[in-house]
């Protein structure tokens, strides 16, 4: 299994992997658009829906799994730079290891959905089982959402300042101790959170006192 | 994020939990689940028919897929129910300290953030001192760990 959740944190390969990650994603959409009109104005095509609804899916996941996924972000941020991962912090880590699971999960959920349609397709079943396909859909749609909530919980520095949150973290880093390497290169623990925006600087703890 | 952004954000965090989407994948396989019930219930149809109280095969999909998750997720629900350490002892009394005592947001706000980074030191120490440990015991036993 892998277990190195860690990726980079520098603007410069956030911007490149955003860039590319919104093109495919704007090009798959408008295909996906277009398709969609074409069932729905045209009564002919309407048996289509059984191959419209797991490829819009399949399509969706790929381009999260792909574009997000924390290889990616690796081999990007090596190729820009040989500091290794020393910038990433705590809380980028989780939202990492939680994109890892996510599209895991999301994967399984759309091989159903093909396996059903294809069952649908071939007259296997005995009645119509709209109703998976829909919840699927429904659910990878919400998978992406939290994902991407928590992404600006992170990147704005108030994910885990919360009980459920700190709870989460403090979990994630109980149940990783042994596989995952929480310290930067010289023994020291990484710096738990990005900088909150909202709380004025003088307020936070400097990184050196909290390591304290 | 202002703080607006943030309230709107949190109640949509909110919303998606509740869902049960906070751990997909046990809804997933409550999915799995739920179309299974599905199968097996047309699978039997001819003996279930002789019940004459209970109509089983009229039962509608969708209900099939919510017992599916429902069933998967009780532990979930009786978790909430029963109130049991989430962590550990210690680390639960802080979190209740923190809940109950008369901080303001930002104060708590610190106060969580410290101790995810105490817990976090605590883990890098005890890694750091087990490594070392185990270099120094090479070092003074070599015969030993050959053996």
């Amino acid at each position: 299994m892998n277990t190195d959740y860690s990726a980079s944190n520098t603007s410069e390969v956030k911007g490149r992997i955003e860039v590319v990650s919104y093109i495919t994603a704007g090009l798959w959409a408008g295909l996906l658009v277009t398709m969609a009109m074409i069932m729905f104005l045209h009564k002919d095509y309407w048996h289509l829906r059984w191959i419209f609804f797991p490829l819009s899916l399949s399509i969706s996941i790929i381009n999260m799994y792909l574009y997000r996924s924390p290889s990616y972000v690796n081999s990007l941020y090596k190729k820009l730079s040989d500091k290794g991962s020393s910038n990433v912090t705590l809380s980028v880590m989780y939202y990492n290891y939680l994109h890892y699971k996510y599209a895991r999960t999301a994967i399984c959920l759309v091989v159903l959905a093909i396996i059903y349609s294809v069952l649908v397709m071939y007259n296997l079943t005995n009645q119509s089982f709209i109703s998976v396909d829909i919840i699927t859909f429904a659910m990878v749609l919400l998978i992406i959402a939290r994902l991407f909530l928590i992404k600006k919980r992170v990147s704005s520095g108030i994910f885990g300042t919360n009980s459920e949150e700190a709870i989460e973290l403090i979990r994630f880093i109980l149940a990783n101790s042994k596989e995952v390497d929480f310290s930067d290169g010289d023994g020291n623990p990484k710096n738990g959170f990005l900088p909150e925006e909202l709380v004025s600087l003088d307020l936070l703890p400097p990184a050196q006192e909290v390591r304290a | 994020m202002t703080s607006s952004e943030e309230k709107i954000n949190h109640v949509l965090l909110k919303f998606i939990n509740i869902l049960f989407l906070k751990n997909p994948e046990r809804t997933v396989l409550g999915l799995l689940l739920g179309v299974v019930f599905s199968f097996l219930s047309k699978l039997f149809s001819p003996f279930l028919k002789t019940f004459n109280t209970i109509d089983i095969n009229e039962a509608p999909d969708l209900g099939w897929v919510a017992l599916g998750i429902v069933i998967i997720n009780l532990p979930v629900i009786f978790a909430n129910m029963v109130s049991r350490p989430k962590i550990n002892e210690e680390i639960d009394s802080v979190t209740k300290l923190i809940e109950q005592g008369n901080f303001s947001d930002i104060e708590k706000r610190k106060l969580y953030r410290d101790l995810v980074c105490k817990v976090l030191a605590k883990v890098t120490l005890k890694d750091s001192f087990s490594k070392d440990f185990e270099k120094i015991q090479k070092k003074l036993l070599p015969e030993k760990s050959v053996d």
